[in-house]
């Protein structure tokens, strides 16, 4: 029958609209993805089974095998110090970033004026470049002309014209400082929405059965957080193991490797000692690392329970 | 224990009035029941005097001493939330605790209260559960279960049982009642359910429209109701109301006379009578007469709705009556316990003969 015929081709066209179209729309977003993340996983993966020293030839080396990642993992002190500083630098800037994060959501998170206004201008040092952040402390922390150097020398005598950078706990700890200024704020708009999205009544029944301020802060907001904070605890746990580019442009890993983390360990191998092949399996060794906390993260945010 | 006093206060959300000039005393150990309907501002009321809202206008005191700027924490009052408010990340028995853990009382002394607290509320055996893990009519007893388990000096109570079958409804009243009674704590209640308000109230407060209508006991406001809203909304069912004239001491309206000691100068009123003191009479033999529009059972006593006129009544017959749809029947009505309310303003008229002089 003439009628049927076009919406019989009507209804194929429909199939191939809904089968076979989209995976034509996507297609360039997954080519994207295929040569910015496939790729240089891939040939990062293959690199690091070769020797390749760009300061002998700009030609891929021989063939070694896993021969790179046991040098890493048995006998390379450098990386163990740069692995011991990742560490350390994680540990501290994920309580200290999170902290002050929190601290600066609870102050934060009401509808006054100044709370709004507050936020707004908290939310600039996370909207700049890392590498920027690490120039303007560099700045800040300069012991003749730096504003915040001279602020610590009032606060604290003991560290009145003091040369942040040029000891290295005090450029372990200006690393950190500079870390939570820039990444504390993310985390601050992260806990207000979780602040906001909290049973309100729970916190009026704890006021009504008497809890103080810190009781209630304590033992009825930060449990109900708990969800919440373990994907940012586990997000910045990510954030601090790959941190490089305020390490390039505050510290450069120094005095002497004091704050040489793994990320400026891999890129100063890479680049500075052209070490191609090395580089890019102590890369695999810190992606691998990243990668079981990722795993956590994603577990964690899939498969939350609704309260 | 103390007394609540609210004077005077107001409450504004923005532009919009939710409470207007409210004054309302309670005495030290009564028990004061809110009642009106939704969005009259009963929560609002309780709220104010346990320190979540603040009073936009007035005073609010708690044993004489001024509150209005007394943090929720510091005014020793227990509530029960109308949404419960339990806390999700604590066990049943960790949240009926949770005021005495607050207090410092810790040890056997919290579990004895807790486990005395949860028994009382029959809850007993789901001391171990998470909120989750209820039904709302056991986070609702969780949530009572957590203001009775101290003695604090008011009991803010809001819709406490409204999510309770009807058996475990009738039990708790009765424990909340004797409970209340042995510890003398001045408690004032929200319900929508007027026989809870009746057996439990030593005196009702019926709002509407953030304003309180009639401050009496439960006897009085039943009796004598101060205007047409608290006639219309005490009661099941309903009061009759019926719009008519006054003129030479009899009753009139369309189909309806009824002859009684009315005031002289009536003019137009509203004439209200109860339904127990409405009685069915055989056509012609009564004061109104009419058809019956509806006959329900309600267990004990069936209720005939009756068309008369251009005006609908309900009447409370025994058991035994059967009257079909539009078979016609006349109605009696019980002289002494007429209500008359002014058609302009609504007020209960005063007239001479009733001995309760409302
Ligand atoms: N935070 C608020 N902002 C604006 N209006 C509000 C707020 N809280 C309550 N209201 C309004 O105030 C009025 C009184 O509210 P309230 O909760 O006291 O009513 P209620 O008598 O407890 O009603 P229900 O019996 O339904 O619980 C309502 O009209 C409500 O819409
Ligand atoms: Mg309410």
């Amino acid at each position: 029958m003439p009628g049927i015929l076009p919406a019989r081709r009507f209804e194929g066209w429909g199939r191939m609209h809904d089968r076979v179209l989209k995976y034509w729309l996507i297609a360039p977003a997954l080519l994207v993805i295929a040569g910015t993340l496939l790729y240089p996983l891939v040939s990062g993966l293959w690199y690091s089974l070769h020797e390749w020293k760009l300061s002998d030839s700009p030609a891929l080396g021989p063939f070694v095998g896993l021969g790179n990642y046991v040098v890493a993992v048995s006998d390379d002190p450098d990386l163990l110090n740069s692995g011991r500083v990742t560490l350390i630098f994680t540990v501290l800037s994920v309580v200290c970033t999170l902290s002050v994060a929190m601290g600066l959501a609870v102050l934060l998170s009401g509808n006054g004026r100044l709370e709004v206004n507050a936020r707004t201008l908290l939310v600039i040092p996370f909207a700049m470049s890392p590498a920027l952040v690490g120039v303007s402390w560099r700045f800040l922390l300069n012991p003749e002309f730096g504003g915040f150097s001279a602020l610590i020398g009032a606060l604290v005598p003991g560290l009145k014209g003091a040369s942040f950078l040029a000891d290295p706990t005090l450029a372990m700890a200006a690393l950190i400082l500079c870390d939570v200024w820039h990444s504390a704020p993310y985390f601050m708009l992260m806990f207000i929405g979780a602040l906001a999205s909290l049973p309100q009544e729970t916190v009026e029944a704890a006021q009504v059965d008497g809890a103080s301020r810190i009781r209630l802060f304590f033992e009825i907001v930060l449990p109900q957080l708990k969800p919440v904070l373990a994907i940012a605890v586990l997000l910045k746990i990510i954030f601090s193991l790959k941190v490089l580019d305020q390490v390039i442009t505050l510290t450069n890993g120094g005095p002497g490797t004091s704050t040489e983390t793994l990320a400026h360990f891999i890129y100063q191998t890479a680049f500075r000692w052209y070490d191609v092949g090395y580089a890019a399996a102590t890369a695999y060794l810190l992606a691998a690392c990243m990668a079981v906390f990722a795993a956590i993260y994603f577990q964690l945010i899939t498969e939350r329970r609704p309260a | 224990m103390a007394s609540v006093e609210l004077v005077g206060v107001e409450k504004r959300f923005g532009s919009f009035s939710a409470l207007q000039h409210l004054d309302l005393s309670v005495a030290d150990g009564e028990f004061l029941v809110l009642l009106g309907p939704s969005g009259c501002g009963k929560t609002t009321t309780m709220r104010m005097v346990a320190g979540l809202e603040e009073a936009t206008a007035g005073e609010i005191l708690i044993g004489g001493r001024r509150v209005n700027d007394a943090l929720p924490k510091d005014r020793d009052v227990a509530m029960v939330f109308q949404n419960y408010g339990l806390y999700p990340h604590m066990s049943v028995a960790q949240n009926i605790g949770y005021p005495l853990k607050v207090r410092g009382i810790g040890g056997p002394d919290r579990e004895g209260r807790v486990k005395r607290a949860a028994e009382k509320v029959e809850l007993g055996p789901l001391l171990h559960r998470k909120p989750r893990e209820l039904s709302g009519g056991q986070r609702q007893r969780v949530a009572l279960a957590r203001a009775i388990v101290r003695t604090p000096q008011v009991f803010l109570m809001d819709e406490p049982l409204s999510n309770l079958d009807a058996k475990l409804r009738v039990t708790m009243r009765a424990e909340i009642k004797h409970l209340q009674h042995e510890l003398g704590v001045t408690t004032i209640y929200v319900t929508h359910d007027q026989i809870e308000a009746m057996t439990l109230a030593h005196r009702v407060a019926v709002m509407n429209g953030g304003v309180i209508q009639q401050l009496d006991t439960p006897e009085a406001i039943y009796d004598r109701p101060a205007n047409l809203f608290v006639a219309g909304f005490i009661g099941s069912p309903p009061m009759n109301l019926v719009p008519g004239r006054i003129a030479g001491g009899t009753f009139q309206a369309p189909g309806i006379t009824i002859a009684g000691a009315f005031p002289a100068a009536g003019g137009d009123v509203i004439l209200g009578i109860r339904s127990e003191d409405v009685t069915i009479a055989a056509p012609g033999e009564g004061s109104i007469e009419g058809q019956v529009y509806a006959s329900e059972l309600t267990g004990e006593a069936v209720l005939v709705t009756v068309s008369a006129g251009g005006a609908r009544l309900i009447a409370r017959a025994p058991r035994s009556f059967r009257g079909g749809f539009g078979s016609p029947i006349a109605l009696n009505v019980d002289a002494g316990k007429i209500h008359l309310f002014d058609e302009a303003t609504g007020r209960r008229i005063a007239f001479a003969d009733r001995s309760d002089g409302g």
